[in-house]
């Protein structure tokens, strides 16, 4: 019960800070190219434990919200759907090489930093490549969508990490 | 058949996600039909509702930028005033007002929300359904403009913006009346549009002014669009290819007026029967 309420409030704080903080920075020329989101934490963190299908469920209602606010059709939706399908493949492969500790949900204060890291790298990876590549619905621009999934991959990776030292509380053991 | 179950129970996961992705992809493509989006845009009451609230608190920031354009609007208007013009020849000036009857319908509206980063760039404003506002009418703003509504609903409206890789529209050199084709390449970058179509014989300058042809019926003929930048022969034919640089900051919008065509439904059923 608890769960539920605390990520349901996580849902609410990230959209908001989504539109009226994130998507309000003007980047200059690089914004052509970077595309940073901070909503995406909300999948990232998700409880391990919960199943497979209402993480499903769950991305496809964020993804929808956000495209409800920034006119983007679908396509957040169906990205953020991409992301959810692949979670689960990895966080088994993550675990067969050290185990992921049994803990609700991960977040920068239950895993290894540098693990986490590269937790995020990948599914981010996968997140904006999905994305880019419906935004130009072709694959003759596939150098741009590379540098394009490239650049917004490390930038939004590092604004989720910095997000959630600031605004997730460190869990009591 | 038990191995088929057993087929269908290992690959369920991998069915529940297409199905998914199945049905995001229905509102995907039909977004990109013509109005066809109902619920997923930032017109939709909800979103619209938390634009407009945000934009109260926001609009406070450029208040001394949006006063000075209107105080420059304002010394415009006063000097295209009549009493401005004294009278040079002897003969009585007549002026015949049956002749004249009024074509464009001007309307102010707040700009709620703004896009430049993406392909498809739209505009929120907060005039919709209730004060008249249908889709295809032009958005402009005192330097000049913006682009067209397309999504209408109750009390907001969407427009697509000139940065819009779809966008396509007649425009003219001042003065001159070579038509040339407005159009938007996202490797521009913000506040540059380009115009194609121009046959070479033209002697145009850089610094020339683009204005609107008119012919669309969603602008009145000369609207400011801005200025010419660069200017480069088409590769493979004998047309220029002009960069424009746009004389409103796309970054930067608030103010702006919807212009309604009381005769577009003539002109668009005229233009329907020569195209047939």
């Amino acid at each position: 019960m608890r769960l539920v309420i605390v990520n349901t409030l996580r849902f609410l704080v990230l959209v908001l800070i989504q539109i009226l903080v994130v998507d309000q920075m003007s980047l200059g020329f690089l914004g052509n190219y970077i595309s940073l989101v901070i909503y995406v934490s909300f999948l990232l963190t998700f409880p391990v434990n919960s199943s497979n299908y209402l993480l499903l469920i769950v991305a496809l209602i964020l993804g929808l919200t956000m495209d409800m606010f920034k006119d983007t059709g679908g396509i957040h939706a169906s990205a953020c759907l991409f992301l959810a399908y692949l979670r689960p493949f990895l966080l088994r492969r993550l675990q067969s090489q050290n185990p992921i500790e049994e803990v609700d949900e991960l977040t920068v204060y239950t895993e290894d930093l540098q693990k986490y890291i590269t937790y995020s790298v990948l599914l981010l990876l996968g997140f904006f490549f999905w994305l880019f590549l419906l935004e130009e619905f072709s694959f003759l621009q596939l150098p741009i969508i590379l540098l394009k999934t490239l650049l917004s991959t490390i930038f939004s990776t590092i604004l989720i990490i910095i997000g959630q030292y600031l605004l997730f509380r460190k869990p009591k053991n | 058949m038990k191995n088929l179950f057993l087929f269908f129970n290992k690959i369920k996961f991998f069915l529940f996600f297409i199905v998914l992705q199945l049905i995001v992809f229905n509102v995907v493509v039909t977004k990109t039909e013509y109005q066809q989006s109902g619920i997923l845009n930032s017109s939709a009451q909800i979103s619209g509702w938390f634009y407009s609230l945000k934009n109260q608190y926001t609009s406070y920031w450029n208040l001394r930028e949006e006063n000075k354009i209107l105080a420059t609007q304002n010394a415009q208007l006063k000097q295209e005033s009549f009493h401005n013009y004294t009278i040079v020849s002897n003969n009585s000036i007549t002026v015949d007002d049956a002749i004249y009857s009024k074509q464009y319908l001007f309307q102010p509206a707040v700009v709620i929300n703004n896009t430049t980063n993406k392909k498809r760039n739209t505009i929120t404003v907060n005039v919709g359904k209730n004060k008249g506002i249908k889709p295809e009418m032009g958005v402009v703003s005192s330097k000049g403009i913006i682009g067209f509504t397309r999504n209408v609903t109750g009390h907001y409206s969407t427009a697509m913006s000139l940065l819009n890789t779809e966008l396509n529209l007649p425009v003219i050199p001042k003065g001159d009346s070579c038509q040339g084709t407005l159009f938007w390449d996202f490797n521009d970058g913000v506040n540059i549009v380009s115009v194609k179509g121009i046959p070479i014989y033209y002697k145009l300058q850089v610094g020339d002014t683009i204005v609107t042809q008119g012919g669309a019926g969603i602008f009145p003929k000369g609207e400011i669009v801005g200025v010419i930048n660069k200017k480069q022969k088409q590769q493979g034919s004998n047309n220029w290819l002009l960069k424009v640089k746009t004389s409103v900051d796309f970054r930067v919008i608030n103010h702006v007026f919807l212009i309604e065509n009381l005769y577009k439904q003539e002109l668009d059923s005229l233009q329907n029967i020569i195209s047939e």
